[in-house]
């Protein structure tokens, strides 16, 4: 077997950009990731993952905790002990780390870990440390566009804002859906009542303005081109700030219903996780609809391994070489010494037409294997090939090996 | 962005290792019941029988463990009139060169009973193979948490015996000299047979290794009174019955006239419980960053300075005043390789001495 080392041109690091498609429909309290709806298992509602969510590990399917129904396969969790390092999980906060585990406790956590959507809504004048918190964001991209700025006295038909204490929404999207961002043009809010479309808002102009671009003759009457809200295509996080009527009823967007409200772009996804509005009759024919494409990163490795001309034409394969039926020929070994005959012959494979006379002997090897060595040659990863290449001594070849991550 | 560099020490770095483990239950009914066997997939080879948890034409099945049965061509079940008896041997061959290793002749070494291959000993010929999937076992199988109980006894349609099998002791008592890293001796945990040899478990390899005995070898009734594993009353038959019209069959009738996937059948059929937990190795390196008294009050950021004057300081004897938000670290080149971020700002002043903590996991 020969070892080659890379040369220069033959290392290649790429990056794949991908664009993964989501799509969110929330309608009544329910949420639907991707048109999916929950599959029932033999002991749980919903297996893997609630719906609308999406299980990081994707363990725990079709199983319960406890002992609920009999025969029900129990869940699996993660587990540390306690220890000098003092590692443990992120859910486990420094006071109670302290406090209630001493070393050589357990320290346990759960599965599954879900992600979806979560939308939190603000009423003007509410408390809100999660909106100043991205005060410093929102200002930064504000040269972006304007209406990022966190306060504003813009001169449009709102009079200018505050996000501090402007009645908004605010609905976050995990990065396991987009990856490193969300891509920029790609976000679309669409809301229907009784299956017909009423408004429709996209980052039509890429620059995080979410602007309503289409729906019935009322709403566009209302706010055709305006801005109903930002997307922080980095954080993932979309704002929602539109308070112009898209309907000319009102409906239960705040979770009471002794306060009904007029359909508003900052109501949007309300029975969302996390708002706490749940399903109400005044929302079971409406339909929030989210979609969106993230940018994310695969990192490729691409190698080129070459066979060239006169070179990899042996094989250590025990067939490689004539049968040796000479007990001359046979290896021989005792307690102190393992010798091998110096000449051997190699089996000739060259095709011939016929059986005899043979064709013309030629050093030939069939490659089936590409072995990846470290500095150490620690063999770190191995490529084959879907059919044995013929290599003759004249034959120049380059393996073309990539890896992702 | 601090323009002050302290370099690290060598007493300022330490490499550790934490032990993360997930406790994995795997109750029987997933094995043989719950899913009506569209978890089960067998291949047209026959040689072995992948277990999901979930039918595994949905997408969200996980492989949980391969089943498959296997003996050495020195065992007396062995013969060319057998089923698969090539495949069989195959099997146990492979199982056990991998597991086991080879002689000085190059010959494969069986499968021994206590691990104690010098001295030769008992032999396990006939043999369970689970192979757990690493899905489950990541970068090995804790040692001493491997537990699984079988039912021993009674016939195919109405099992009875529950026989728990385990590791116990072997978080420090194991065996080094397999080329597939540790293993331990799997001991009945109740019953007459407690003290017995029954199997072998490869931690790193995540094999578990299981002696066909434990099931019996008469198919005629009450005649179990040698074998302690198995009840010295009733009828105790192993078989799924599919074996030349018989309606039930022993182990070494399964072994010999029935295919691997019908012998897997049977041991599907008995397992009530398989519980153990994984392990997987987390690699830090820990970074203590100390910050001295004198060291780190100032700050290069803009809004240090108001007026061309520090912000925090109206006379010059005024002590300075900076919040730490953020640790870099640096090559030797002054490339930054990693940032540390603090939960909220700590505040730096000539009266206090910080010790940071940086971990990083790989």
């Amino acid at each position: 077997m020969a070892l080659y080392k890379f040369g220069p041109n033959d290392v290649f690091h790429n990056r794949v950009k991908t664009h993964p498609q989501s799509e969110f429909l929330i309608f009544n309290g329910d949420i639907y990731y991707n048109n999916k709806t929950a599959v029932s298992g033999a002991f749980t509602s919903s297996i893997g993952a609630e719906q609308g969510h999406i299980s990081l590990y994707e363990m725990n399917v079709d199983r319960l905790s406890g002992s609920i129904v009999a025969g029900a396969p129990k869940i699996i969790y993660p587990f540390i002990t306690k220890t000098g390092a003092l590692s443990a999980f992120k859910t486990t906060t420094t006071a109670s780390f302290s406090n209630n585990f001493s070393y050589g406790d357990i320290i346990s956590s759960s599965y599954p870990m879900t992600a979806s959507l979560y939308r939190t809504n603000y009423i003007e004048n509410a408390s809100r440390k999660h909106i100043k918190a991205l005060k410093s964001a929102l200002n930064m991209y504000s040269t972006i566009s304007t209406h990022y700025a966190f306060s504003s006295s813009l001169d449009d038909t709102k009079g200018g804002w505050d996000k501090g204490t402007q009645a908004l929404g605010m609905i976050e999207i995990p990065s396991i859906f987009y990856g490193s961002s969300i891509r920029k043009g790609s976000v679309k809010l669409q809301y229907y009542v009784t299956g017909t479309l009423i408004a429709e808002a996209t980052d039509k102009n890429r620059n995080g303005e979410l602007i309503q671009v289409s729906g019935s003759a009322y709403a566009m009457t209302q706010g055709s081109a305006s801005v109903a809200g930002v997307v922080l295509y980095n954080e993932g996080i979309i704002l929602l700030t539109g308070s112009w009527k898209l309907e000319d009823s009102t409906r239960d967007f705040l979770g009471d219903p002794t306060d009904h409200q007029y359909a508003a772009w900052k109501f949007f996804g309300a029975s969302m996780p996390g708002d706490g509005v749940g399903a109400t009759a005044t929302m079971s024919n409406t339909i929030s609809k989210i979609s969106f494409e993230g940018t994310n990163y695969v990192p490729t490795l691409t190698l080129m391994a070459h066979a060239r001309r006169s070179e990899v034409n042996y094989s250590n394969n025990p067939t490689y070489l004539q049968y040796r039926t000479n007990a001359r020929d046979i290896p021989a070994s005792g307690t102190y010494a393992f010798s091998e005959q110096s000449e051997l012959a190699i089996k000739n494979v060259v095709s011939s037409a016929y059986d005899f006379p043979t064709a013309s002997f030629e050093k030939v090897t069939y490659i089936s294997k590409i072995g990846i060595y470290d500095e150490q040659q620690n063999l770190i990863g191995v490529a084959g090939v879907a059919t044995p290449v013929k290599k003759t001594e004249n034959r120049n070849y380059t393996f073309k090996l990539k890896i992702d991550f | 962005m601090a323009t002050t560099f302290k370099s690290l020490t060598t007493s300022d770095k330490v490499s550790t290792r934490t032990l993360l483990h997930e406790a994995i239950p795997l109750t029987g009914t997933i094995l043989s019941g719950t899913y009506s066997d569209n978890n089960i997939k067998n291949f047209s080879h026959g040689m072995f029988q992948s277990v999901y948890d979930y039918p595994y034409l949905s997408s969200s099945a996980n492989h949980i463990m391969d089943i498959t049965v296997g003996y050495s061509s020195d065992s007396g079940l062995s013969s060319s009139a057998n089923t698969q008896n090539s495949k069989k041997i195959n099997i146990y061959n492979q199982m056990a060169q991998v597991l086991v290793g080879h002689d000085h002749t190059g010959a494969i070494l069986r499968f021994d009973q206590d691990g104690d291959i010098v001295s030769g000993g008992t032999k396990l010929n006939e043999c369970f193979f689970l192979n757990f999937s690493r899905l489950l076992t990541k970068d090995e199988i804790k040692k001493g948490s491997f537990a699984i109980t079988v039912m021993t006894g009674g016939t195919y349609a109405a099992r009875l015996n529950d026989l728990v099998i385990s590791d116990s002791g072997a978080a420090s008592d194991y065996r080094v000299n397999s080329p597939a890293g540790e293993y331990a001796v799997l001991y009945p945990e109740s019953g007459g047979a407690v003290g017995r040899k029954v199997g072998l478990i490869y931690y790193q390899a995540g094999i578990v290794v299981l002696t066909a005995s434990i099931f019996g070898e008469s198919n005629k009734t009450g005649s179990s009174a040698t074998n302690p594993f198995v009840p010295n009353t009733g009828s105790n038959y192993f078989g799924d019955g599919d074996v030349s019209g018989r309606i039930e069959t022993n182990v070494p009738e399964m072994f010999r006239a029935a295919e691997i996937s019908s012998s897997c059948n049977g041991f599907r059929n008995r397992l009530v419980n398989i519980a153990f937990n994984n392990t997987v190795e987390l690699n830090s390196t820990i970074y203590f960053c100390r910050a001295a008294h004198n060291e780190f009050n100032y700050s290069a950021n803009p809004t240090y300075l108001t007026e061309s004057k520090i912000r925090v300081k109206n006379e010059a004897a005024d002590s300075p005043i900076s919040y730490i938000t953020t640790v870099g670290l640096f090559s030797a080149d002054n490339e930054m390789l990693a940032v540390a971020k603090l939960s909220e700002p700590l505040k730096k002043d000539p009266t206090n001495e910080l010790t940071l903590r940086v971990r990083l996991d790989y």
